[in-house]
C-alpha cells in the first residue's frame, strides 16, 4: 500500500497553486503536509482525493495510476476540517449513507456501522444528531465514517483544529494508533508544526505550492533546508540575523547560553513557561530569543555565547541552506 | 473665507425655512372656503380649466381642490368608500356613478340636495338626465354628464343601422360572410357591470324587464330567455367573437376602431375616440340606439356621472355653489365641445349652432330620451353580480339558459328579501 | 428577563394580527351592511349559517385552494430549479440573479394587465401564434376550464423569483464539504440533491411555502385585474368574494365571515404543508428503533 504523486501541478486561471510536486507515502507511513495557509496543502489533499483534477502529473495509489479515476473508486477515507457530518442525519445514518448509495446490503451495513462505532467507542451515540455532539465526539464520528470506508489511503485535513488544546493532546496518540493500524498511507494536513512533529513520520513543508523540504521531524529540526523551514519548524522561533560573512545565520533559542563574555545583551522581556523560560534580548544582532531552564538564574549583566556547531547558515539571496563543512 | 461660508449657509437655511413656512403662513390669512372634490382621473383632467377659472374668479372666497382619483370606475368607489367608512371623509363633493347612488344614500353618506334646487333647475334637465338622481323621494345628486348605451354602425358597410334583433343578425351575418369584416357585432361580455348594461338594453328591446316597477324580478320571463338566447346565438354563429366574453369597453372599441367589426355597443366616449386620427374608421361611423323587436321602444342603459354633497361636509352651501358652477350651461358646453361629454341640459341639445357643428348631438338626444336606469336599489351591486355570473355561465360554460335565468331570478329574490326583512 | 425582551415584539404581533382577528370575529357575529344603515346588529351566527349554505363560498373556497396548491407547487418546483441554477458558479450569474428578480419587483396590477393583454383574444400574442398555426382560437380568458390556469401562470411568473431567492439563500448555507464528502462516498449529483440539499432546504422550503400559501390564499389584485373573477365566476377567489361583499355590496358582517373562514382554511393548508415537508420519510434509517 502506497501513495505517489509525480510532478503534480494545479493551476487556477494562470496561477500555479501547486507546481512540480513529488511525494511518496509508504505503507504505514504518516506524512504531514505543513505550511502556512495558501501554501497549497489543502489543494494537494483535494487532488489526491479526486475532488479536483491536476493540470499535470500523475497520482498513483498502490502503484496504479488513479489520476483519471473518480473519487469513489479511489477509496479514500477523508476527514474534513469541519468533519462534514450531515446535519440532518443521526450518527448511524451519517455512517451508513455512503454504504447505502453504493448498494451495500442492509445486514452488511449494520455490521460495518457497528464495527466502526465500536472501534471509535461511540456506540452509545448512534441515535444522536451532529448538533447534539461535542467537538471530540464529532471528530470520532468523522473518523468512524472514514474507517468504515475501508480506504486505501487516509486523508486528514486539519482534523484537530476545531478542538481545544487538551483534547488534542489526548487524541493524538489514539488517532495515530487507529489510522496507522491498518497500514494505509496517511496524509495529514496541518498548519501546526507541533502537531505535524507529533503525528507524522515525515513532514513535507510547502511554500507557494512548491515543496520546500521533506524529511523526518528530527531531520527538519536539525537541518532546515531554508530560512522558511528554519523559521517554521521549532518553537520558540529560531534567531535569524545577518552574519559578517554576508550569509544569514540562524541559531535555535535553546542553543544560546549565558557566559562571562561574548555578545552583550539587554533583557527586554521575560516569559516564564513552567519548565523553561523565554528571554527576549536586545543585542547588536537585533532582538534574540533565548530559552533556558526555569531554574536557571539570569545574570544582571547578560553576555551570551553558543557553540559554533549549532549555527545554521543560509544564502542571503536564495535563502537556501549552506553546510559549513562544505565551505 | 470660512466665516463667509458660514454666513452663506445660514442665509440659505433662512431662505429655505421661510419658503417652507410661507404656504402655512398664507393659509393663516387665507379665509377662503375649501371645497374638496374626488373625481375619477379623466374627469379631474378635463375639468381642470373650469376649476382653475373658478378659483381665479373666487380668489380669497372659495377654493376648489380636485383630488384626482383612479381611472377605473370601481377603484374610485373603493377609494371613496374607504374614506367614508373611516368617518370624517376629507371630501365635500363626490363625483358618483349612477349605480352607487342608492347604496351611498342608504348608508347615509350623502346629503339631500332638494332645498337647493328650483323647479327651473329641474326643468332644464333633459328627460334621461332626470333619472337616477334620487333615492326614496330625495334628490342626492346633480347630473354633470349623461352616459347611455349606443349602437355604433359603419356607414360604409350599411345604408341604415339595424333596428330589430333579426335585422341586426341579418346585416352582421351577411357582412361577415361576404368577408367585409371579421366580426359582425362586438359588445361587452366580460363578467362585470358592463354585461348588465348590455343585458338591460336587450331584455327591454325584447319587451321584458329585469326588475319591474312593483319590484318583481322578471329574469326567467319569456322575453328574458329570448334576450339571453339572442346574445348567446350571436356568439355561437360567429357574428360576435367568442372572446367577447372577456371584452370590456376597451376591447370592443379596439376591434371596432381597427375596422374589424361592423357594429358595436358602447358609450358616448367611444365617439370621440373614433374621430381620432388613429382610427381607421374615422368619418365612417354612425350612432344609433339599440335594437328592439317591432312594437317595442329601443332602450339605452343610463349611465351618468353627477356630483353629490357628502353629509359630513361642513360647507354644504358653498359645495352646492361649486356644483352649480360645474354643471352650468357654460361648463357643459365646454366639456361637450372639448371632451365630448354628453350634456344633461336640454338647452344644449337644442342649440342650433351646436347641432350643426356636431350632428351626433341629435342622436345623443334621441338616445337620452330612451334611457332606462338600472334597478335603483341599495343592493344593486349584489343583484347585478348575480346576473353577470349567470350570463357568463351561459356564454362560457354552456349552462342551460332557462336554468341559469331561473337561478338568477331566485338569487335576486333572496337578496331583495333579505334587504326587506332586515328593515 | 427574556419575556421582557420579547414583550415589544409580542405586543406588535398582537396589534398587527390579534386586533384585526378579534375585530373580524366580532363583526362576523353581527349584521353590518347597507341594509342595517351600517349599524352593527348582533345576529347570533346567522352569517356563519349563511356561509355554510352559500354554494358560491364553497365554490370560491375550492377555487382558491386549487389556485393556491397549483401555483405554490409549480413555484416550488421551478424555484428549486432556478435556485440550483443560480447557485452554480458561472459567468453572468450575477446579472441573471438580478434579472430573475424583476417579475417580483413589478407591481401586480401592471403585470396582470400585461397578462390580460397576452391572453387577449384575438389581439394577444398567444392567440396570434395559434391563429398563425391555423388552429382554432383558444379563448383562454373566456373558457371557464382554462382561465384559472392562466391566473396560476401569472402568479407563478410573478412570485417564483421570491421563492427562488429564499431557496438560494438556503442553498448557500449548506457547506460544500457535505457535497464533497458525499462525492467521495460515491454520491451522484442528483443523489446529492435528494439526500443533502433537499433535506437541508426544508426549513427554507417551509418558510417559503408558508409565505406563498398566505399570499396565494389572499390572491386578489391579480384576479381582479386579469379576469374580474370570471368567466362564470370560475376564477373568483375568497379574497375577491370578501372584497365584493365589503366594498361593493357594503355587507361587512358577511365579508368578515368570509375572511375568517379563509383564514381557517389557510391555517389548515399551512399545517398540511408542514406535515408534507417535515414528516416525509425520505430519510432511511439503519436503526428503526
Amino acid at each position: 500500500m502506497s501513495l505517489t504523486l509525480e510532478n503534480i501541478g494545479r493551476r487556477i486561471n494562470k496561477n500555479w497553486i501547486i507546481k512540480g510536486l513529488n511525494l511518496h507515502v509508504a505503507k504505514g507511513e504518516c506524512l504531514a503536509l505543513l505550511g502556512p495557509s495558501g501554501c497549497g496543502k489543502s489543494s494537494t489533499l483535494r487532488l489526491i482525493a479526486g475532488l479536483d483534477k491536476p493540470d499535470e502529473g500523475t497520482i498513483k495509489i498502490n502503484h496504479k495510476d488513479v489520476t483519471n479515476i473518480s473519487p469513489v473508486n479511489r477509496r479514500i477515507g477523508m476527514v474534513f476540517q469541519s468533519y462534514a457530518l450531515y446535519p440532518h442525519l443521526n450518527v448511524a445514518d451519517n455512517l451508513s449513507l455512503g454504504l447505502r448509495i453504493r448498494g451495500v446490503p442492509v445486514s452488511e451495513q449494520k455490521k460495518r456501522v457497528n464495527n466502526a462505532l465500536g472501534l471509535m467507542q461511540i456506540e452509545s451515540l448512534f441515535k444522536r444528531f451532529p448538533s447534539e455532539l461535542s467537538g471530540g465526539q464529532r471528530q470520532r464520528v468523522a473518523l468512524a465514517r472514514a474507517i468504515l470506508r475501508d480506504p486505501k489511503v487516509y486523508l486528514l485535513d486539519e482534523p484537530m483544529s476545531n478542538l481545544d488544546a487538551q483534547l488534542r493532546e489526548e487524541l493524538r496518540p489514539e488517532l495515530r494508533n487507529l489510522i496507522l493500524k491498518g497500514g494505509q498511507p496517511v496524509v495529514y494536513v496541518t498548519h501546526d508544526q507541533h502537531e505535524a512533529m507529533a503525528m507524522a513520520n515525515r513532514i513535507a513543508v510547502l511554500k507557494n505550492g512548491r515543496l520546500e523540504q521533506i524529511g523526518t521531524p528530527e531531520n527538519l529540526y536539525a537541518k532546515p533546508s531554508s530560512i522558511f523551514v528554519a523559521s517554521f519548524i521549532g518553537r520558540p522561533q529560531m534567531n535569524i540575523f545577518p552574519d559578517k560573512s554576508g550569509l544569514i545565520k540562524a541559531i535555535r533559542p535553546e542553543d544560546l547560553k549565558f557566559s562571562n563574555n561574548g555578545l552583550k545583551c539587554n533583557l527586554v522581556h521575560k516569559e516564564w513557561l513552567g519548565s523553561s523560560q523565554l528571554l527576549l534580548l536586545d543585542s547588536q544582532n537585533g532582538l534574540l530569543r533565548l530559552l533556558c531552564g526555569s531554574e536557571e538564574s539570569i545574570p544582571e549583566e547578560i553576555y551570551i555565547n553558543w557553540s559554533s556547531e549549532k549555527e545554521h547558515y543560509f544564502d542571503s539571496n536564495t535563502g537556501k541552506r549552506i553546510d559549513k563543512s562544505r565551505q | 473665507m470660512k466665516i463667509k461660508n458660514k454666513y452663506r449657509l445660514i442665509f440659505t437655511l433662512c431662505i429655505l425655512t421661510l419658503s417652507s413656512v410661507q404656504p402655512i403662513y398664507s393659509s393663516f390669512i387665507d379665509n377662503s372656503t375649501k371645497i374638496n372634490i374626488l373625481m375619477p382621473a379623466p374627469f379631474a383632467d378635463s375639468t381642470k380649466d373650469l376649476i382653475d377659472q373658478f378659483n381665479k374668479e373666487n380668489k380669497g372666497d372659495i377654493n376648489i381642490k380636485v383630488i384626482r382619483g383612479p381611472r377605473e370606475t370601481e377603484s374610485v368607489s373603493d377609494l371613496a368608500i374607504s374614506s367614508l367608512l373611516l368617518g370624517n371623509s376629507p371630501f365635500d363633493i363626490l363625483m358618483i356613478d349612477i349605480t352607487w347612488l342608492p347604496k351611498y344614500a342608504a348608508a347615509g353618506w350623502l346629503a339631500p340636495m332638494d332645498r337647493y334646487i328650483s323647479k327651473r333647475d329641474w326643468d332644464s334637465l333633459a328627460v334621461g338626465a332626470k333619472l337616477g338622481n334620487s333615492y326614496k323621494q330625495n334628490l342626492y345628486r346633480w347630473p354633470m354628464t349623461s352616459d347611455m348605451g349606443l349602437l355604433f354602425w359603419r356607414k360604409d358597410l350599411m345604408e341604415n343601422p339595424p333596428t330589430t334583433p333579426i335585422e341586426l343578425i341579418r346585416i352582421a351575418k351577411n357582412l361577415v360572410e361576404e368577408g367585409k369584416v371579421s366580426y359582425g357585432y362586438v359588445w361587452q361580455g366580460r363578467q362585470y357591470e358592463g354585461l348588465s348594461c348590455v343585458f338591460l338594453e336587450v331584455i327591454n328591446g325584447f319587451g321584458g324587464e329585469w326588475i319591474n316597477e312593483s319590484s318583481e324580478v322578471k329574469l326567467s320571463s319569456k322575453e328574458s330567455i329570448q334576450a339571453v338566447s339572442w346574445l348567446k346565438n350571436l356568439i355561437e354563429t360567429g357574428i360576435t367573437p367568442r372572446a367577447v366574453t372577456n371584452f370590456s369597453e376597451n376591447e370592443a372599441l379596439q376591434a371596432f376602431k381597427s375596422g374589424e367589426a361592423a357594429l358595436m355597443r358602447n358609450w358616448p366616449y367611444a365617439w370621440a375616440e373614433l374621430q381620432k386620427e388613429s382610427s381607421i374608421v374615422k368619418g365612417k361611423i354612425g350612432v344609433s340606439t339599440m335594437v328592439a323587436v317591432e312594437g317595442e321602444q329601443p332602450t339605452s342603459t343610463l349611465g351618468s356621472w353627477g356630483l353629490s354633497i357628502l353629509s359630513s361636509s361642513k360647507n354644504k352651501e358653498v359645495a352646492y355653489e361649486v356644483i352649480s358652477y360645474l354643471t352650468s350651461l357654460n361648463s357643459q358646453k365646454e366639456l361637450f365641445v372639448n371632451y365630448g361629454y354628453t350634456p344633461t341640459n336640454s338647452q344644449i341639445f337644442n342649440d342650433k349652432k351646436l347641432r350643426e357643428a356636431f350632428p351626433v348631438l341629435v342622436e345623443l338626444q334621441k338616445a337620452l330620451e330612451q334611457t332606462k336606469p338600472r334597478p335603483e336599489i341599495p343592493l344593486y351591486a349584489q343583484v347585478s353580480d348575480v346576473l353577470q355570473r349567470q350570463l357568463s355561465e351561459v356564454f362560457t360554460n354552456d349552462k342551460n339558459i332557462k336554468e341559469a335565468m331561473l337561478k338568477a331570478e331566485r338569487n335576486t329574490n333572496q337578496i331583495l328579501l333579505s334587504a326587506g326583512e332586515s328593515k | 428577563m427574556i419575556i421582557l425582551f420579547l414583550l415589544p415584539a409580542g405586543i406588535l404581533i398582537l396589534l398587527v394580527f390579534g386586533v384585526p382577528l378579534i375585530r373580524y370575529s366580532w363583526l362576523s357575529m353581527h349584521a353590518a351592511s347597507v341594509v342595517t344603515g351600517l349599524d352593527n346588529i348582533p345576529n347570533g351566527g346567522a352569517n356563519w349559517i349563511r356561509l355554510l349554505n352559500d354554494m358560491r363560498f364553497w365554490k370560491d373556497a375550492w377555487q382558491t385552494v386549487r389556485f393556491a396548491s397549483f401555483s405554490v407547487s409549480l413555484e416550488v418546483f421551478l424555484a428549486i430549479l432556478i435556485a440550483l441554477l443560480l447557485h452554480q458558479k458561472w459567468k453572468g450569474r450575477g446579472i441573471l440573479r438580478s434579472i430573475s428578480l424583476l417579475p417580483w419587483a413589478l407591481p401586480t396590477t401592471v403585470m396582470a394587465l400585461g397578462w390580460r393583454w397576452i391572453f387577449n383574444t384575438p389581439y394577444g400574442p398567444i392567440e396570434k401564434i395559434i391563429n398563425f398555426m391555423g388552429l382554432n382560437p383558444l379563448n383562454i380568458l373566456s373558457n371557464p376550464k382554462l382561465t384559472w390556469l392562466s391566473t396560476v401562470l401569472g402568479d407563478v411568473w410573478k412570485t417564483t423569483p421570491f421563492l427562488a431567492l429564499i431557496l438560494l439563500a438556503g442553498l448557500q448555507t449548506i457547506p460544500d464539504d457535505l457535497y464533497e464528502a458525499f462525492r467521495l462516498e460515491g454520491g451522484k449529483p442528483f443523489q446529492a440533491f435528494l439526500k443533502i440539499s433537499l433535506p437541508l432546504l426544508k426549513p427554507y422550503l417551509f418558510l417559503g411555502v408558508i409565505f406563498r400559501l398566505a399570499q396565494a390564499f389572499g390572491v386578489f389584485d391579480l384576479i381582479q385585474v386579469m379576469t374580474g373573477g370570471g368567466p362564470a365566476g370560475s376564477t373568483e377567489s375568497l379574497a375577491l368574494y370578501a372584497y365584493l361583499n365589503a366594498m361593493r355590496f357594503l355587507d361587512f358582517g358577511y365579508s368578515a365571515t368570509i375572511m375568517l373562514a379563509s383564514f381557517i382554511l389557510l391555517v389548515c393548508a399551512c399545517a398540511l404543508s408542514w406535515v408534507l415537508i417535515y414528516q416525509s420519510k425520505n430519510i432511511y434509517r439503519v436503526y428503526n428503533s
